[in-house]
């Protein structure tokens, strides 16, 4: 598996990872009112989201390169 | 005398052999990990009372450690994938800018475990202590070897970027490998200890 694939697969955990625990950590600001989370969730949305697109930059760049 | 195959692919193996070393060595390291966290789970399935690690641990440290591990592992693919441009991109800048990135991971676990420990809170403390300073401890040591690989690559390796770009470019994409399997691990880690 090339750095490409590897690094695809990573990215994605990571997505499902922020956006998980950013929607948690937004409960959890609805339902207790503790503004740490939601300061917590705020930058895991924004990096989730740079995550995507960096992605699909990063699958641009190296679309001639081996999967494996 | 040169290697055989640190450039071109082998044939029976379809890799080059650095890359073939490498998947051997994060095999190696999924098993160590996985020995780590196949005795997080049996003590703690075993205990009667464990902690919730989102109220006893620094979230926000671990949130920002998070973070950093996994724009290294971004900024790191994105400076091998420069360097199959013909001016090399921003190769260096995407280098030093996974140096930086590990290094506040290094800070982040750092700081965590200073902010436990000045709270009383050590490794003896109890198993759910133990396992954290463990398991954070080996992957802080696994992010220092990674940062400082990242490091020569910069400085005496960039030789070999000059003389054997190739060859450079292999070495890049090995590393890679690493600091993405340290993101993978990180991402456990967190699960693990500061969600539930």
């Amino acid at each position: 598996m090339s750095l490409k694939s590897f690094h695809l697969f990573v990215g994605l955990l990571s997505v499902v990872g922020c956006c998980a625990y950013g929607m948690w950590s937004i409960l959890s600001f609805l339902r207790d009112g503790d503004v740490t989370r939601l300061l917590v969730a705020v930058p895991l949305l924004a990096l989730a989201l740079a995550l995507i697109m960096n992605s699909v930059i990063f699958y641009k760049h190296t679309e001639q390169e081996p999967w494996l | 005398m040169s290697m055989p195959y640190t450039t071109e692919v082998r044939p029976d193996t379809g890799l080059y052999n650095a890359k073939l070393g490498m998947w051997l060595f994060l095999a190696a390291e999924a098993m160590f990990f996985g020995a780590l966290f196949s005795s997080y789970a049996f003590l703690r399935t075993a205990s009667e009372s464990w902690p919730v690690g989102s109220e006893v641990l620094p979230v926000g440290v671990g949130v920002v450690t998070s973070i950093a591990v996994i724009l290294a592992g971004l900024f790191i693919a994105r400076g091998w994938s420069d360097l199959a441009k013909p001016d090399r991109g921003r190769h260096a800048t995407w280098m030093w800018a996974t140096i930086v990135a590990g290094v506040a991971v290094i800070i982040g676990i750092v700081v965590d475990h200073r902010i436990e420990a000045g709270q009383g809170m050590v490794a003896a403390t109890n198993t759910f202590y133990a396992c954290w300073y463990l398991i954070t401890g080996a992957l802080c040591a696994h992010v220092v070897v990674a940062v400082a690989y990242t490091l020569y690559l910069g400085l005496p390796g960039s030789d070999m970027r000059r003389n054997d770009p190739v060859r450079y470019r292999n070495r890049v994409e090995c590393l890679g490998l690493f600091w993405q399997f340290l993101v993978l691990t990180w991402l456990a880690t967190f699960a693990c200890f500061y969600v539930f």
